[in-house]
């Protein structure tokens, strides 16, 4: 089989795809750590930060920002930056569940092809490659369109779609690792199959399973919040995604109510992917 | 050799479209409660259910059931859509001349914009346009494809009046043939711009790291110690390598701008498989989503095989090994 | 001749090149020389001496990060570091050709080699496509290249790393520069090979009369071809001459250290004394006095035990279709020492994955301490494990780099849960001091330490467990000659302390030498010869292990063509296309048609304890075998030009 072409596929495009930023990574760490942990943050403060009950009408409809409404209100009348805050609590544990999911089946996979190879790899191959072939966004609809909507159905597909390129890409590590000799030294000074697995080979995919793992989080957060953006997702959770799409009705009117949600995501994102980047790079080059 | 490797990457598709065929019809079968209610809607309609019993077998055993399935696919035969009145065959494809113009538009120019401003980027790292670049892609990036969409409406659209905002043509049909032509160009020009924008975020990034990594090995320092000028380097020798990653990265996210593509034709109105999906979601036309679906997933494994392909054509390694 | 007086052709004046990079000196700091037409100089130096960046300042190739801050780079007439980019271009290729130091990497992968040939000479001569297809392959023809038409349609990963180089070679030569740089020409490669492409360089200089700067680590190169040379150290040239005055009167303590640092290949014992009969033209060799065993200043306890720590018999290992190791015997007693000695493909390597049950496809019997490793059980070759332990080839890949070097060297004891967490730590000191590093490196990471620190790392961890038999796989293979002396003698001092036995695995026959009483030589996957390490040493009777020994470069300039050099056709073969009867024989100038029949069995050649596996052993008629007429590269260029 051709390991060549597997080296280049877009896997590894897709780890370095944030990489070469020109300021050596301190610099875009901190503010990536600052824009994901901040709305992280957010969320998981949210019953203390948010001033009021997001779903709850507090004030008057369509309201532009204000002291009393920092982010302006909806047509409804309801608290912009409430839903925003609750809102994040709704994104980062779709996206943290899904990705934790991601990993863990990834990370899994991409070790058993890896360091079995043969017939074992062979066959993870193929069912990797298979799973990278549905399309996730519109398989998710089909799910849902069968079965309602619902976050759970949504969080267990992505899960189940999203892990084939962490897997390849630990797959192609551990080809890697296999190969040197302190794999050969383990093994032949008597360490079992188990030991080497896990005290010579995954400490050493742990870097890069810690960047896809952040990626993995945004890119759920953006998948999620189309979904909810399209009148997808569960209408009692107030989500980024949701906000967004019930301010596309207004975009004439009130320009807040679509700016400050996809505003949220995009941030988190960013951040996110900064700070994966600047990982990246640390352990590409500091090691 | 080279035709093993087409033989052998043909030979893998086998499972892959087994695969999704039976994802599919699991879906239908496990869909709780009765199967015909999640197909075909609570309406009441017990000449459609009956066509839907009919046409999905689901009087049958399950293996009857899934060859019943497998064959009419086989035939082109998606079933019929209950809210159109219409096969779904025919409903699905006349949306896709508008999807495929859209989602076409988006992919060659941010495949092409793309390269062009990594490769600048690679070129002139460090400089001020690298740093503009930089902060530009590593948002669009980030930014969800709806945000870039209603943010391009308020600025263009609304604000400066420049395109139009909704749907693919004006209703009067004024002028002739190339009027008619400039008009779908007009609004063509802001969705596409913003399905393209995250594309083309990824493939400037990818190319400028590519091509900077490309241009400080050892065989560049080779070539130009040949005696040969430097944009020779740069095409000849830089490219052909550094590009390899970026031809993987574009065929193997079509599926993801498809995805990008029911986002944007919401928000623009466009008249393609998007906006057809969501209202068969909202009128529970089960058929018409699961055609779309199918149809989709067909595109991505042709994507992604076309890509193995090209890579195969371009990568002689490949093709020995 | 050369005319000391005639201009020089490139001239490099204090030279300074320092790296963006805050906190580093300048990595070139003040370096002088010159190069005139025709003459061969050597720049020497061990890695980061600032060799490589000199020469690429020259071309202009600098990396981004690098420039040169002060001094002047002249070159026929032309002010290097003022000249304009379209002028650079001119003198690289047509006036300056370069070969690169790894010539995979220097070759673009998606491009037939050919047309990478004559890519430059294309451009700038503008000869039309159907003439290059032939002037690629003529290129090509001319520095060796057997099939040339057939090659040059073919890709770099397809061709060897002996044929690769001479690629990158006719590449430099395709505009007929005046002036060669040769980065490392041999470093990657096979023994006799380096011999093929250092006789095809002195051939290729002596047609042209081109100048060559030729840089390299490795003293022998120098010696075999330089008539001038540089040494640099810390990156200034710290010591110059005629080859022959620094090689007898080194002042500089880097140049004696890289004098020194080469343990000496093939000394007076062996070297054969040449007679030149000048009527008949042939050469006839001579044997020398035959020295005591282990006469390299490493007194070796040669009292091995009775009882065998290692015997291997009937060893074949099989990769899917093909033979890897075919056969193979070997025996090595308690707290003695064996030498495999062979090239890329030979199989060595293999039979030390072999030998700790690592080799799935592996047949025959392996007898470690009188336990069978290939019949074992998991749990009995976890055992066996620990009592036979290796030390890998690379330092660099045989330390996990996110582990501490303590953990690392406690890791076999904690894997046979011998000890607990705090004696684990406490042993780990204790065995780093053992081979001569401070007990605090426990705590470090592996990429903090110097590659003889790594490689002194890696023994300690191969002692964790008091081993019985150590087998060292190329273990000095990665390290700069300097450092080979002094781990070499603390792997002599550890043996004779802690008696445990030696497989020592290597292509470099000056390392085997210096440690081993027995030595097996190996060729695709057999043992073609076997014996004491004086008797084989001395008198080679396999025609392979004779051509492997003439092929080392010498040790001194004087030395330069004292005996006549058998430079071998091709490259080994794969494995997987292992020729009929006797391996060798495609090689062989010996070969005849029984060869092609038969596999030779390992017999008994004049001496109970040497073996030899060939049909037509032994010296015999040497003088005219040595020199024949049907070898294109013969002979030694004699050493007064």
């Amino acid at each position: 089989m051709s390991d060549v072409r597997r080296e280049a596929t877009p896997e590894h495009a897709r780890v370095s795809i944030l990489r070469g930023s020109s300021d050596g990574g301190t610099r875009s760490a901190a503010v990536g750590a600052l824009l994901a942990g901040g709305t992280l943050a957010l969320g998981i403060s949210a019953p203390w930060v948010s001033p009021f009950d997001p779903l709850a009408i507090v004030g008057p409809s369509l309201s532009p920002p204000s002291l009393q409404h920092l982010l302006g209100t909806d047509a409804l009348g309801r608290d912009l930056w409430s839903g925003i805050v609750w809102g994040a609590r709704a994104s980062w544990l779709i996206g943290l569940t899904t990705a934790l999911m991601t990993a863990a089946i990834g990370v899994l996979v991409g070790i058993a092809s890896g360091l079995r190879g043969g017939r074992t790899d062979h066959v993870l191959m193929r069912v990797t490659e298979f799973f990278q072939a549905l399309p996730r966004f519109f398989l998710v609809i089909l799910v849902l369109a069968m079965f309602g909507a619902g976050m759970d159905r949504v969080v267990l597909v992505l899960a189940l779609t999203s892990w084939t390129g962490l897997a390849r890409v630990v797959r192609s590590e551990v080809m890697s690792l296999r190969e040197h000799d302190f794999v050969a030294a383990a093994r032949a000074a008597g360490a079992t199959e188990l030991q080497v697995a896990v005290g010579e080979i995954l400490p050493n995919v742990l870097p890069v399973v810690t960047v896809l793992f952040g990626l993995t989080v945004g890119r759920v957060m953006l998948i999620e919040a189309s979904l909810s953006f399209l009148g997808l997702g569960d209408p009692s959770v107030v989500s980024w995604g949701a906000l967004a799409g019930q301010g596309q009705a207004f975009l004439r009117s009130a320009w807040w109510l679509a700016t400050f949600p996809g505003a949220a995501i995009a941030a988190s994102v960013l951040g996110l992917n900064l700070l994966g980047d600047a990982l990246n790079e640390r352990w590409a080059t500091g090691e | 050799m080279t035709r093993r490797y087409v033989l052998e990457r043909l030979v893998q598709l086998i499972p892959t479209v087994a695969g999704i065929l039976l994802v599919s019809f699991i879906l239908i079968q496990a869909a709780p409660g009765d199967p015909i209610l999640a197909l075909a809607g609570e309406h009441g309609d017990e000449a459609y259910y009956a066509a839907m019993r009919e046409h999905f077998a689901l009087d049958e055993p399950i293996a009857t059931r899934l060859l019943t399935y497998v064959e009419r696919l086989a035939r082109g035969d998606l079933g019929m859509s209950r809210s159109q009145g219409r096969p779904v065959s025919v409903v699905v494809w006349e949306r896709v001349p508008a999807t495929l113009l859209l989602t076409g538009t988006a992919l060659l120019f941010s495949s092409a914009v793309g390269v062009l401003l990594g490769v600048l980027t690679a070129l002139r790292r460090g400089s001020g346009w690298d740093l503009a670049a930089n902060a530009i892609t590593l948002g669009l990036y980030a930014a969800p494809v709806f945000w870039v969409g209603q943010v391009a409406l308020l600025v263009f659209a609304m604000g400066v009046g420049l395109f139009p905002a909704f749907g693919m043509r004006d209703p009067d049909p004024a002028g002739g043939w190339s009027a008619a032509a400039l008009d779908t160009l007009r609004h063509l020009a802001l969705p596409a711009l913003v399905l393209a924008s995250q594309q083309l975020a990824g493939v400037a990034r990818v190319t400028r790291t590519t091509v900077s990594r490309e241009l400080g090995k050892d065989y560049v320092r080779a070539a130009y110690a040949k005696g040969l000028p430097g944009r020779i380097v740069l095409t000849r020798h830089a490219l052909r390598l550094a590009l390899l990653p970026v031809v993987t990265l574009v065929g193997h996210r079509v599926g993801y701008l498809l995805g990008g593509a029911v986002v944007v034709e919401s928000i623009f109105g466009w008249p393609g498989l998007g906006t057809l999906l969501l209202s068969s979601l909202q009128s529970r036309d089960a058929p018409v989503v699961l055609g779309i679906f199918l149809l989709v997933a067909g595109v991505v494994v042709l994507a992604n095989l076309v890509t193995d392909l090209l890579y195969g054509l371009l990568d002689p390694r490949v093709r020995y090994v | 001749m050369i005319d000391a007086q005639q201009a020089p052709l490139l001239s490099i004046e204090n030279l300074v090149v320092t790296f963006d990079t805050p906190g580093h000196g300048p990595a070139v700091d003040g370096a002088s020389l010159d190069v005139r037409g025709g003459e061969v100089v050597g720049l020497v130096g061990s890695s980061g001496a600032g060799k490589s960046l000199t020469a690429l300042a020259v071309l202009g190739l600098l990396p981004p990060s690098a420039r040169v801050t002060q001094g002047s780079i002249r070159f026929a007439g032309v002010d290097v570091l003022k000249a304009d980019q379209e002028t650079l271009r001119r003198l690289r290729g047509q006036e300056v050709g370069t070969v690169f130091q790894d010539p995979l990497s220097a070759l673009h992968p998606c491009m037939p080699v050919g047309a990478q040939v004559i890519e430059g000479l294309a451009w700038n001569r503008g000869s039309r496509l159907a003439r290059e297809r032939g002037t690629a392959a003529a290129l090509l023809r001319d520095v060796g290249l057997p099939d040339p038409d057939v090659w040059s349609s073919r890709y770099p990963h397809e061709w060897s790393g002996g044929m690769r180089q001479r690629a990158l070679m006719a590449t430099a030569l395709a505009q007929d520069p005046s002036l060669l740089i040769v980065d490392e020409p041999t470093t990657a490669l096979d023994v006799t090979t380096q011999a093929q492409l250092l006789e095809l360089l002195r051939g290729l200089q002596a047609d042209r009369g081109m100048a060559v700067l030729l840089i390299t680590h490795d003293l022998g190169v120098v010696a075999e071809l330089a008539d001038r040379l540089y040494v640099m150290d810390a990156g200034r040239v710290v010591e110059s001459g005629s080859v022959g005055d620094v090689f007898d009167h080194a002042r500089h303590p880097a140049t004696r250290f890289l004098v020194r640092g080469r343990v000496p290949s093939r000394d007076a014992t062996h070297r054969r004394s040449r007679t030149e009969s000048p009527t008949l033209g042939k050469t006839l060799d001579v044997h020398a006095v035959v020295a005591p065993p282990g006469d390299a200043g490493l007194g070796v306890d040669t009292t091995a035990g009775e009882a065998p720590a290692l015997e291997v018999q009937d060893l074949s290992v099989r990769f899917g279709g093909t033979r890897a190791v075919a056969s193979v015997d070997l025996l090595i007693r308690e707290g003695g020492a064996l030498g495999l000695v062979g090239e890329s493909g030979c199989g060595k390597s293999t039979i030390a994955r072999a030998i700790v049950g690592l080799e799935a496809g592996a047949t025959g019997r392996i007898r470690v301490d009188g336990r069978d490793v290939l019949t074992a059980s998991p749990s009995e070759l976890r055992k066996i494990r620990r009592i036979v332990q290796v030390v890998w080839q690379d330092p660099h890949a045989s330390l996990n780099p996110r582990r501490s070097v303590g953990w690392a060297v406690a890791r076999p004891l904690r894997v046979h849960r011998l000890i607990g967490r705090t004696k684990a730590r406490l042993r780990a000191r204790e065995l780093l001091e053992r081979v001569g590093l401070p007990g605090f490196y426990a705590s470090r990471r592996p990429h903090e330490l110097s590659g003889g620190e790594r490689q002194r790392v890696a023994i300690a961890r191969a002692l964790a467990l008091q081993p019985r038999l150590l087998v060292l796989d190329e273990p000095f293979s990665a390290l700069d000659a300097a450092l080979r002396a002094g781990l070499l003698q603390l792997l002599d001092e550890l043996r004779r302390e802690l008696g445990v036995a030696y497989l020592l695995i290597s292509h470099d026959l000056s390392v085997v030498r210096a440690i081993v009483e027995t030595v097996a030589v190996a060729y695709l996957g057999r043992v073609v010869e076997q014996g004491r390490a004086t008797t084989v040493f001395s008198r080679p009777a396999h025609p392979y292990t004779q051509a492997l020994f003439s092929a080392t470069p010498v040790d001194h300039p004087r030395d330069r063509g004292s005996a006549a050099r058998i430079i071998l056709d091709g490259e080994v073969p794969s494995a997987a296309r292992r020729p009929s009867g006797c391996a060798f024989r495609t090689r062989c100038w010996k070969a005849q048609t029984a060869c092609v029949e038969r596999v030779p069995d390992l017999l008994s050649h004049l001496d109970a304890d040497h073996a030899v596996a060939c049909l037509f052993p032994g010296a015999e008629g040497e003088a005219d075998i040595l020199r024949p007429g049907s070898l294109p590269h013969e002979g030694a260029a004699p050493y007064n030009r």
